[in-house]
């Protein structure tokens, strides 16, 4: 396959917007129904999952240098189930690009374009992404490393902007049932988490590769930053009635007014958070095209881009009826499901990996044991 | 290659000039002047449980040209509208009937409702403001006297229209302010109850049209619930305010014993903290006020550069405060037995596990509850001058 | 107007069909195939969607497949 290479600083610039760009839409209204006021604490517990997903990743990668899950996994668990669980990633892969794709169609249809079409809104993103994938991982990474720092500059922006109408009492009582509340409001935002296992389609393409450990874990740690933070504001300013807001923290970016002056700034929100998400749908996009065309040993991924984009916009119609549907599919089972593909699956590849190595030693993998 | 590539050129740039025509806002492209913006909305309750909504529309050429000035002279800057249903909802469908724009609600500023709406229950109504993707949860929410709609078409000499009044009105703080969000927020509180401040006409001088005056905020609206159940005076509502940590603005006017004439100070800042204890199966609830002021206005002959003068002015000011706290607890507490103070939340946020079982006698155990004030006065600045002014010196008392 | 969804489905098909096909030379014909294959199924999901808007799709499989645990979360 294509031999462009990117920068570890650049893997977490993908990461970043790959994980929040989503998680601070419908993520804190679900989280504030189970938390409630604890809700500040769930990214803690959810970022747990990305440390491991990023551990589990990184592992995996030492054992098969230069290789994705799609290649590795034949290796680990023969020709026949090997194939299966690539498959198995790859059908994932496409649910939930189509699913962050209708999560973005529905936002912009519910929040601005109330009368477009949500095909065409979806249409419009996918092109847009298809073409980006088509430029290659080299220019997503550039692409990333421009448009990321505007990101979180942005989002530094808002909770600055919310200061002034922001309450603490609403934080108290803490923890007023335990624990558990905010174990419980973890469960959604650690299934955006376990994305992290994104890494392992990127990892190849990383030139300094011995520092992809070290980004994966800032990557994670800023995304845990972003979410406690928008959280936070979220709850100082709506309190008690955060749950019942679909988009919590467009609500609020909608509630800032500085000195009857600066209002109405979602817009200018909405422009840069769309930056976001088409990083988003594009790093998805690109490990499910890639890995499909590794998965059918095809010499190149670009013939693929648009036909895949098609049927992806054809699956993101039919991944749910509205919006309900969706928000409770994402707080419930999406959540299991999520972190099952990407976090239990590659835990239990790795450890049939490290005992086939241990059992066998003339295996393929050689190259960790050098290391250590 | 099958195709040149000028033609390969030439498609590429159709392609993006498709784009330039097709994604101006897509289907929902609104042009400026396609749209009436609102600026407030009233709600009043009219015969047969019907619904009438008045809304306030800027006119778009007037407002916005402010330098021209003048000429304009008695051109109206607003024009008011009126639409029934069975919900406001539905009010707005009839009024989109009769208005050639469509309504643009990102503007709202204000919503009134009308006396009649506000005591059958006003939480349909801010369901709908909240839920519409257009209107800000930041307006200001008002009770008014009588009819919304009389308060909406007022013609204000000052600002350009009565919602822009009110909201001034509001975000001054003199007395009660309530955006639809903080509305929905103690609505959702332990006490779920609602103070919203309530509005009504004020007279216009001789002479001039009946229209040409202001609405302005006299008092205070109490809710239980969703429902109005009574309103309480622009004395007890500063009590009130006092209490809950929301005062902004006061000015306290005390007598000195043993002297003759009034000194008034102003409140520069305030804090109040809210303490339930529990103490041997009792409630209590325990107030702490501290309060900074300057002096503004000395009509006794202390001269205010002795401290012992200082603290007797203190006293007096703090047993004024207490006075209104007391008398904002005797009505609200003794009489209309509603929690409008947060002592609920108070004691849910320091007791959690208690308030479990508390929440369910709240009503009984609240009328009864004692609490206790304590009220800290702390005078700042004597304004510009020490002595009382027009006072021979040897009668001014140190 | 289900038929022009159809004519703008094969329209949509025939341009990424010929802008792949130009691009390819001879000998990928794997990735030919790959992608007659891919469009094919976008054409024939496309139709049943046409046909049957409310068809239960990977989303209802997958809560049927996790509900246990998503029972937990149930509020």
């Amino acid at each position: 396959m294509e031999n462009e290479k990117i920068t570890s600083v650049q893997m977490m610039m993908l990461l970043y917007p790959a994980i929040t760009a989503t998680a601070i839409l419908l993520v804190p209204g679900v989280t504030a129904q189970h938390a409630q006021q604890d809700m500040w604490l769930s990214p803690i517990w959810a970022s747990l999952i990305g440390f491991l997903t990023v551990h589990i990743t990184v592992q995996l990668y030492r054992l098969y240098p230069k290789k994705t899950p799609i290649e590795y996994s034949v290796d680990i668990a023969g020709p026949f189930f090997g194939k299966f669980i690539g498959l198995l990633l790859l059908f994932f892969y496409f649910h939930v690009t189509a699913i962050i794709i209708r999560e973005y169609g529905e936002f912009v249809v519910g929040n601005f374009l109330f009368r477009t079409p949500i095909d065409f809104v979806m249409g419009a993103m996918v092109f847009v992404c298809a073409v980006a994938v088509r430029s290659g991982i080299a220019v997503l990474g550039r692409l990333a490393q421009i448009l990321v720092p505007v990101v979180i500059l942005l989002l530094t922006i808002i909770v600055i902007l919310v200061f002034p109408d922001i309450e603490l009492e609403n934080m108290f009582p803490m923890f007023e049932n335990g624990l558990l509340p905010s174990i419980m409001g973890a469960a959604t935002p650690q299934s955006w988490f376990s994305e992290c296992f994104l890494m392992a389609f990127l990892l190849p393409h990383v030139i300094d590769e011995n520092h992809g450990r070290r980004w994966g874990n800032i990557a994670v740690v800023s995304i845990m930053l972003t979410l406690f933070f928008t959280n936070l504001a979220t709850l100082f300013v709506f309190g008690n009635i955060t749950a019942s807001f679909v988009y919590p923290v467009i609500s609020v970016v909608r509630y800032i007014s500085i000195a009857d002056f600066l209002e109405h700034v979602e817009v200018v929100v909405m422009a840069l958070w769309v930056v976001g998400v088409f990083l988003k749908i594009s790093v998805f996009y690109y490990a499910l095209v890639t890995g499909l065309a590794r998965w059918l040993n095809l010499s190149q991924y670009e013939p693929l881009v648009f036909s895949v984009g098609l049927l992806l916009c054809l699956l993101s119609n039919w991944s749910a009826n509205d919006l309900v549907e969706l928000t409770h599919f994402l707080g419930t089972t999406g959540s299991f499901y999520l972190s099952f593909v990407q976090t239990v699956i590659p835990l239990f590849l790795l450890l049939v990996a490290k005992w086939r190595n241990r059992a066998a030693s003339p295996q393929p993998a050689v190259s960790h044991q050098e290391r250590k | 290659m099958a195709i040149g590539k000028k033609v390969r050129r030439a498609l590429v740039f159709l392609l993006v000039s498709i784009n330039v025509v097709i994604l101006g806002g897509c289907w929902d492209r609104e042009e400026i002047n396609d749209i009436a913006i609102v600026l407030g909305i009233g709600i009043d309750r009219v015969k047969n449980g019907n619904i009438r909504l008045t809304v306030e529309i800027a006119v778009p050429r007037v407002i916005g040209s402010g330098q021209m000035g003048g000429t304009g002279g008695d051109k109206e800057e607003t024009i008011i509208r009126s639409g029934t249903g069975v919900t406001i909802a539905d009010a707005i469908a009839q009024l989109q009937e009769r208005l050639p724009r469509r309504l643009f609600w990102g503007h709202m500023k204000i919503v009134i409702f009308g006396e009649q709406a506000a005591k059958v229950g006003i939480r349909e109504h801010l369901d709908f403001l909240i839920r519409h993707p257009q209107t800000r949860t930041r307006c200001n929410v008002f009770v008014g006297k009588g009819s919304a709609k009389s308060m909406l078409e007022l013609i204000p000499p000052i600002e350009q229209s009565a919602s822009e009044v009110l909201r001034e009105m509001a975000e001054s703080r003199t007395l009660m302010r309530k955006t639809a969000k903080e509305t929905l927020q103690t609505l959702n509180s332990e006490a779920e109850t609602v103070l919203l401040p309530m509005v009504k006409v004020l007279p216009p001088p001789k002479g001039k049209k009946e229209i040409e005056t202001i609405p302005f905020i006299y008092s205070t609206a109490v809710f239980k619930k969703d429902r109005m159940i009574g309103q309480i005076d622009d004395y007890i509502t500063r009590g009130v305010l006092w209490i809950r940590d929301e005062i902004k603005l006061a000015h306290v006017t005390a007598r000195v014993p043993g002297e003759r004439g009034n000194i008034t100070s102003r409140m520069i800042r305030a804090h109040t903290d809210i303490t339930p204890k529990h103490e041997k199966g009792r409630w209590k609830i325990i107030v702490n006020v501290t309060s900074e002021h300057d002096i503004i206005l000395n009509g006794t002959k202390l001269d205010l550069l002795s401290e012992r003068n200082i603290q007797r002015i203190e006293t007096e000011l703090e047993k004024d405060i207490k006075r209104r706290m007391r008398s904002a607890l005797d009505q609200l507490q003794k009489d209309m037995k509603v929690d409008v103070f947060g002592f609920a939340d108070a004691i849910h946020k320091k007791y959690p596990s208690r308030w479990r079982h508390l929440k369910k006698r709240w009503n009984d155990v609240f009328p009864d509850l004692p609490v206790e004030l304590n009220i800290t006065v702390k005078v700042r600045r004597p304004g510009m001058n020490f002595p009382p002014q027009g006072v021979p010196e040897q009668e001014v008392k140190e | 107007m289900k038929a022009w969804l159809v004519v703008g489905m094969l329209i949509i098909v025939g341009l990424i069909w010929w802008y792949e096909w130009s691009r390819l030379e001879r000998e990928y014909k794997k990735e030919k195939a790959a992608v007659a294959i891919l469009l094919c199924l976008a054409m024939l999901l496309g139709v049943i969607l046409m046909v049957n808007p409310d068809l239960p799709g990977p989303t209802q499989a997958v809560d049927r497949l996790f509900r246990p645990f998503g029972k937990m979360l149930e509020k």
